[in-house]
């Protein structure tokens, strides 16, 4: 047993099934929190809504992503084989409205850079990888990937008080709450 | 989320359509369509030669556009069972009242299935072999090179010239017009000399009253076997490119194929709306006519496939029997697809206008249909586009046909408008998600696709019209007639447009107006996406 004291992550709250996981994340929802998260071994419909969570900006990076990928196919296109090599292929002529010729790959590109954009964009907004987390350190919390619906509130959030918060808990319907703390 | 629907907020007996709110629409749509089909009857025995057969165009362009309607409804009902769906069951019954005015659509097909003197200014083939069909036939070896002066002139009035007439006519403007200009002038003017083009008003009525006397006495469907001994004894090349497509081409083929698209797809659609209205009575209703109608919708699936490619090949690539494209079918399909979702959500809209619907559809659902609709105006796209680009690049006499025609002259402005305003625009405008989940902005799209999609099928059909027609009056061939053709087109699109209308709201009418008693409407009704 070490005597350090440790960096508390937050409170971690069981439910007993999905509808109680639901119920129970509107109710912190309702209390205002930002810095919570709920956990299950499944996705819930509505769960977006329950938590309050707003729409992802990530499609407006797919846009520009997208976007990026036509002009990059486009110039790349137009740059090499209208204005630098002229390419004539069966008399058609090189000019702007080979443009047809070119769309294959503009098209290409774009879903390319789309999918490039929403892979990383996702990873980045979603902080991963990572090599840990804070509830790791809870072994209950395992049993989130089989059997266990979780809520876990930071410690971080301004809304957090260790009786108020563990009352909230209770009162939402929360079983077996545990004070996690961050290992070493 | 809005409230959560359960059993107890849909009613037993289902939500019906008020006569108050639709009779009154109904009634204006029956005269509407009764005054516009006398003016139609008016127009198809008109004295004047060319308002006549260019109005056969202006019905067969009215008519696809509202078959594509109702037969991208066959197409989503048959989708929805086929995969099982949730989501849809609330808008189900609308899918299935759309589609079920594809059998009437048969009607609308009458002028073009029964009236010889239509398909002769619509289909040169079929034309062409009521024409051989006349002429004495010569065996192997015994009329080789002493053809008759009668034969000589009808093979170079009607095959020659309508024969190149379309590749004239596309040709003209660009071809050839900065270098060798007076070199190309002369070759014009020997080639129009050799052919002896009519100007004359009177000539050219003469000639087409000759004409139409003779072909009068063609069979109606002339018989597989006189049509191929008669193509394969005139000797000619051009000839020898439909012998080889008797096999395919010929009337009788013709009208049999369209009475089976008709009967097949016509019992699909009505078998799967009847077993989905009898569950809307049934005290016990189950699952079983949920799967029923799933398996049987396995095989209605294919027929719709065959339906809506040889719905295509017949009616609208038959103009030009040389031209072929393998993709037009899926082409065709994805015109239907896009504007009968179209139609879906308008007529949602104007359900829940008048307060039907609320319980079981949000804005979910305008949701789901609007990326469909979407997703199908990228499909038209990509289709198109790769019709247009295999074309240009094989760059085949054959195969440009099609593409040189609409892009001559001013039809080149309006195959443009239809690439950027059909694609790009409503790809732009509807990314956003809350253009196709705001009720008023999907109707709009909608609104506005249905009105692209009358270019769309315009410029499938009407560009044939000038070329075909004047070279068959033995004209030198125009890109369009002399006459303002548009007001007929008009007068189709209107007609054929409340007959569409009419028979959608009887549809909408006779039945509820959603499987209240399908055992996935909670599912649908509380429908997240």
């Amino acid at each position: 047993m070490s005597t350090t004291a440790k960096r508390v992550y937050g409170y971690l709250a069981e439910f007993d099934s999905a509808s109680a996981l639901y119920k129970g994340a509107e109710k912190v929802r309702d209390a205002g929190f930002k810095k919570w998260d709920c956990y299950s071994p499944y996705p819930i419909h509505g769960m977006d809504d329950a938590m309050g969570m707003k729409r992802s900006i990530l499609p407006y990076f797919v846009f520009f992503g997208g976007s990026a990928g036509l002009l990059t196919g486009f110039s790349l296109a137009f740059v090499t084989q209208v204005l630098i090599y002229p390419t004539v292929v069966q008399a058609k002529p090189a000019n702007i409205f080979t443009t047809a010729a070119f769309f294959p790959i503009m098209f290409e590109l774009t879903i390319l850079f789309s999918g490039f954009t929403v892979l990383f964009g996702l990873l980045g907004l979603m902080q991963l990888p990572r090599l840990n987390h804070p509830l790791f350190a809870s072994r209950q919390f395992a049993r989130s990937t089989d059997d266990g619906f979780f809520i876990a509130v930071e410690a971080r959030d301004a809304n957090f008080n260790p009786e108020e918060t563990k009352a909230l808990l209770e009162d939402a319907g929360g079983k077996n709450i545990e004070l996690v703390q961050e290992e070493d | 989320m809005a409230h959560h629907v359960t059993s107890k907020d849909i009613p037993a007996e289902g939500e019906s359509l008020k006569g108050s709110h639709v009779n009154k629409i109904m009634l204006i749509s029956t005269v509407v369509f009764l005054v516009g089909a006398v003016g139609c009857l008016l127009m198809f025995n008109s004295e004047d030669h060319f308002v006549r057969s260019g109005f056969s165009y202006s019905w067969l362009f009215a008519f696809v556009y509202f078959s594509t309607l109702s037969l991208g409804g066959c197409f989503w009902v048959t989708l929805h069972h086929v995969t099982n769906s949730g989501w849809g069951v609330s808008v189900r019954r609308l899918m299935e009242n759309l589609g079920f005015v594809f059998p009437f659509m048969a009607l609308m097909a009458l002028p073009i299935l029964l009236q010889p003197k239509v398909q002769n200014d619509l289909f040169e083939w079929i034309k062409r072999h009521r024409e051989v069909s006349l002429l004495p036939v010569k065996h192997h070896g015994e009329g080789d090179h002493k053809m008759e002066d009668k034969d000589k002139h009808s093979s170079l009035e009607s095959k020659e010239l309508e024969r190149h007439a379309i590749e004239h006519v596309a040709l003209q403007p660009e071809g050839e017009s900065h270098k060798g200009e007076s070199k190309s002038h002369g070759k014009e003017k020997a080639y129009k000399d050799a052919h002896h083009y009519l100007s004359d008003p009177e000539e050219i009525a003469k000639h087409v009253a000759e004409k139409e006397a003779k072909l009068a006495e063609a069979a109606f469907i002339v018989s597989d076997s006189t049509t191929s001994d008669a193509l394969h004894g005139t000797h000619d090349a051009h000839d020898h490119l439909l012998y080889v497509k008797t096999f395919y081409m010929t009337s009788g083929k013709w009208i049999k194929r369209i009475a089976l698209m008709f009967l097949f797809l016509g019992a699909g659609i009505y078998v799967m709306r009847r077993v989905s209205i009898k569950q809307d009575t049934d005290p016990k209703p189950t699952v079983k006519r949920l799967i029923w109608n799933r398996k049987f919708s396995t095989i209605v699936m294919p027929i719709f496939a065959l339906t809506v490619t040889f719905f295509a090949f017949d009616f609208v690539k038959g103009l030009d029997y040389k031209w072929f494209s393998t993709m037009y079918g899926v082409y065709f399909f994805a015109g239907c697809a896009i504007n009968s979702m179209a139609v879906l959500i308008l007529a949602l809209t104007w359900l829940r206008s008048k307060g039907y619907l609320q319980t079981v559809t949000s804005v979910e659902h305008y949701h789901v249909m609007g990326k469909l609709m979407h997703a199908f105006v990228i499909f038209w796209a990509y289709v198109s586009f790769s019709q247009f680009m295999l074309i240009w690049y094989a760059n085949i006499t054959e195969e440009t046909s099609y593409f040189l025609l609409r892009n001559t002259e001013s039809w080149n402005t309006w195959s443009s408008i239809l690439v950027w305003m059909h694609f790009a625009l409503p790809f732009a405008l509807m990314l956003h998600h809350k253009a196709k989940k705001k009720p008023i902005l999907a109707a709009a799209a909608a609104c506005y696709l249905l009105v692209l999609h009358i270019l769309d099928v315009y410029i499938m059909i009407i560009p044939e019209r000038g070329p075909s027609l004047t070279a068959a009056a033995g004209m030198d061939p125009q890109l369009f007639l002399s006459h303002d053709a548009f007001w007929g087109d008009i007068l189709a699109f209107v007609t054929v447009g409340a007959f569409f209308l009419t028979v959608f709201l009887f549809n909408i009418r006779s039945a509820r107006l959603y499987p209240n008693r399908d055992p996935r409407i909670l599912e649908s009704a509380n429908l997240h996406n």
